[in-house]
């Protein structure tokens, strides 16, 4: 029997296909009747067949046990498959699926069948896996692609496919379609985070290298090159103790043996981070200064692997120490020569006003001493001229004086206090009443408010104006002296004003220094050091001096002093 | 012990020294002086010798005492004075050249009774000096 094996009959079928043969066989016999069989052998014959067909029927029912279970390997091994199959026609329609593949497309087996396999393509892939099946039929050896699949409302699957062609016959072929989605994913990450570092590396001011355990460099970023003008490859080569100034080499020697021990490098758990200040060489032969911290990097089993370096060019800030440093130094030298200056000075002072003193002192004690004993025998000329000799001593006393005032002012610092500015004149003006009793003298006190300004130094300021104007009224009947005060925007001006005999505004320049004087007149004697050291007291307080005069018409003196805040209340 | 002596005048200058005799004199202040001429001299009239820490003289009503000196300063013997439990009730008139703040200011810090700068003008230095007479030596009551 010749029928297709493939397909098992069930046993009613069997059955009726055996009685059919049966009667077709009755009907030969009897068409053309034979001698009459002898019925013993008919019986044998007929039991021989009945246990043939038992035993055909027996292997039967094997066989299609068989095909069955083939079948249902068939089956488990074609749907159950961890990747999907397809078979696919020429124009991409399916064929055939099995249920990974139906899985994949997230759509009934039943709805698959006759779809083109591209509806479920994304759109950005569809070019490549037309192009892709074209080739899989044309070529007819095996083919790969990657494409995205776009399933509705989920986001997109990436696939590896694979396909050939049936042998012989193109009409359809073969696909697998593997989920790559997860692989895909790590790849594009790992990009993003390639991509990423890349970018910090390219664009950071930091200096990033990697050295191994024996300090060799193995890798560096771009800034490195940039900045120091070695290739990786030069640098691979390059000894540390040829990267290093000597002493930065040293230092970093000396650090990394201190840091990188045996002992805290087998410590697992030992994070090792040095921080240093190195000076690198350029593959010009220039250096530059460079901030570093060096880490200890670990595998995943804790043993250190390399050391990774992150530096930061700071030249221009290691210069602007040295600069820095430099300049206190010439400062620090400077102020030394000034202290020194100032000391000779101090003690010249010292000497000036102790030993210059002491023989005027003689001079003008023994020419007194000389009309107080002597007396009967001195005569009026004898009597002038030891009194010239007491004045000119007097004189030469009141210069010294001046000039040591003068030197004071110019050598002390301003210690600045609140001051009522009124009270001070008013002490000088009650002071001076007392002095020149003689005179009529109208002082007049306006309102002077409050200044911040070195009290002893503004006295003298006061009591020089107020001198100069009592000296220089000397000749009015009745003298006029008016103090006052006016609030300006970021300071004070005052001025002291007389009715005296003024001065030539031609000659206002030389008011203010030192030794110069505008009055030949005995009766206006001064030293000519009384205005050049209230000058230099306002200027020290940052404030300015004029005056304004006409002769025989009076003089004011005007000066103003910062309303800035040097004291705290 | 030198009782009769009450005006310790320390004073390196003759002249100095000469006018401040005349000075007081003429106020009649008559009590006797003696001169040192420095620091050394001073502190040997007062305590015997420089290093010596007993007080050998309870003379001087009033010392005069001038700042500037050879050999040990006027402030150093205002020190050793000052600082000594019995000396420093002798009272110490600063009578000098300088009026340098900073002296003014050390010489009070040191315990001196008086500072008075010598005037160049003869009238005042007498008119000073006889100051000093009247109080420390008339009106002044010695503590015991």
């Amino acid at each position: 029997m010749k029928k297709k094996p493939a397909t098992p009959l069930d046993a009613a079928e069997l059955r009726s296909q055996a009685e059919v043969k049966l009667s077709e066989r009755k009907k030969k016999t009897a068409a053309h009747p034979a001698t009459e069989p002898d019925p013993q052998r008919l019986v044998h014959e007929l039991e021989v067949h009945q246990i043939e067909l038992e035993m055909q029927n027996e292997e039967l029912v094997q066989s299609r046990a068989q095909v069955e279970a083939g079948l249902r390997q068939y089956t488990d091994l074609y749907d159950f498959a961890p990747i999907g199959y397809f078979t696919l026609a020429r124009d991409g329609a399916i064929h055939q699926v099995n249920l990974t593949g139906v899985n994949l497309l997230g759509i009934e087996r039943n709805a698959l069948i006759k779809r083109r396999f591209g509806v479920f393509v994304s759109a950005q892939s569809l070019t490549t896996f037309s192009a892709f099946l074209d080739d899989v039929f044309t070529s007819g050896s095996n083919k790969t692609c990657e494409v995205t699949l776009q399933k509705d409302g989920s986001t997109p699957l990436f696939v590896y496919i694979e396909a050939i062609t049936k042998d012989g016959q193109r009409e359809v072929c073969h696909v697998v379609v593997v989920d790559i989605t997860k692989r895909k994913q790590a790849e594009i990450a790992l990009q993003e985070s390639e991509q990423r570092y890349r970018l910090i590396t390219e664009n950071m001011n930091d200096t990033v290298w990697l050295m191994d355990m024996n300090l060799r460099t193995t890798f560096i970023s771009p800034l490195v090159e940039r900045l120091r003008g070695y290739t990786l490859e030069e640098l691979q080569t390059l000894p540390l103790d040829k990267q290093l100034a000597p002493a930065s080499f040293a230092y970093t020697r000396d650090k990394l043996a201190q840091e990188l021990t045996p002992e805290r490098l087998a410590d697992k758990n030992a994070k090792i981070s040095v921080l240093l200040e190195l000076e690198f060489y350029r593959k010009s032969g220039s250096t530059l200064w460079s901030e570093n911290s060096f880490t200890v990097i670990r595998n995943a089993d804790g043993q250190p692997v390399s050391i990774l370096g992150v530096g930061r060019d700071i030249t221009e800030r290691k210069q602007m120490e040295v600069k820095l440093h430099e300049a206190h130094q010439k400062i620090e030298t400077r102020t030394k020569d000034l202290e020194m200056i100032n000391e000779n000075l101090d003690s010249f002072a010292y000497s000036v006003s102790h030993d210059l003193r002491a023989p005027l002192r003689a001079i003008s004690g023994f020419a007194q001493v000389l009309m107080d004993t002597q007396g009967d025998k001195v005569n009026e000329e004898m009597r002038h001229y030891l009194d010239r000799i007491s004045e000119g001593a007097k004189k030469m006393g009141q210069l010294i004086d001046d000039l040591l005032g003068f030197s004071r002012v110019t050598r002390s610092e301003i210690k600045y206090e609140k001051i009522n500015v009124e009270s001070i004149v008013n002490d000088l003006v009650k002071a001076y009443r007392e002095v020149e009793l003689d005179r009529d003298i109208e002082f007049i006190v306006n309102p002077l408010g409050e200044v911040e300004a070195d009290k002893e130094m503004l006295k003298v300021v006061f009591s020089n104006l107020l001198q100069n104007a009592i000296k220089f009224t000397i000749d009015r009947k009745k003298a006029r002296i008016e103090i006052g005060s006016e609030q300006k925007e970021d300071h004070i001006q005052f001025y002291v004003k007389d009715n005296g005999i003024g001065f030539d505004m031609r000659y206002k320049d030389k008011l203010f220094k030192a030794f110069q004087r505008l009055q030949t007149d005995e009766r206006f004697s001064g030293t000519g050091i009384g205005l050049t050291t209230v000058e230099r007291i306002v200027s020290k307080h940052g404030g300015n001096i004029w005056a304004n005069g006409e002769v025989d018409k009076g003089a004011e003196f005007c000066f103003t002093l910062p309303s800035k805040t040097h004291v705290e209340d | 012990m030198d009782i009769e002596i009450e005006i310790l005048l320390v004073e390196d200058n003759a002249n100095d020294e000469e006018l401040a005799i005349i000075a007081l004199k003429k106020h009649n202040i008559k009590n006797k002086i003696k001169i040192a001429r420095d620091g050394v001299e001073a502190l040997e009239y007062l305590f015997g010798s420089v290093d010596s820490e007993t007080l050998k003289c309870f003379g001087p009503l009033v010392v005069l005492l001038d700042l500037k000196l050879p050999r040990i300063n006027g402030l150093e013997v205002l020190r050793r004075i000052k600082s000594h439990p019995e000396a420093k009730k002798i009272p110490v008139v600063i009578l000098t050249s300088s009026s340098e703040e900073k002296d003014i200011i050390e010489s009070y810090r040191l315990g001196a009774n008086s500072y008075i700068r010598k005037p160049v003008d003869f009238n005042q230095f007498t008119e000073a000096v006889n100051q000093i007479g009247l109080y420390w030596l008339l009106l002044n009551k010695q503590s015991p």
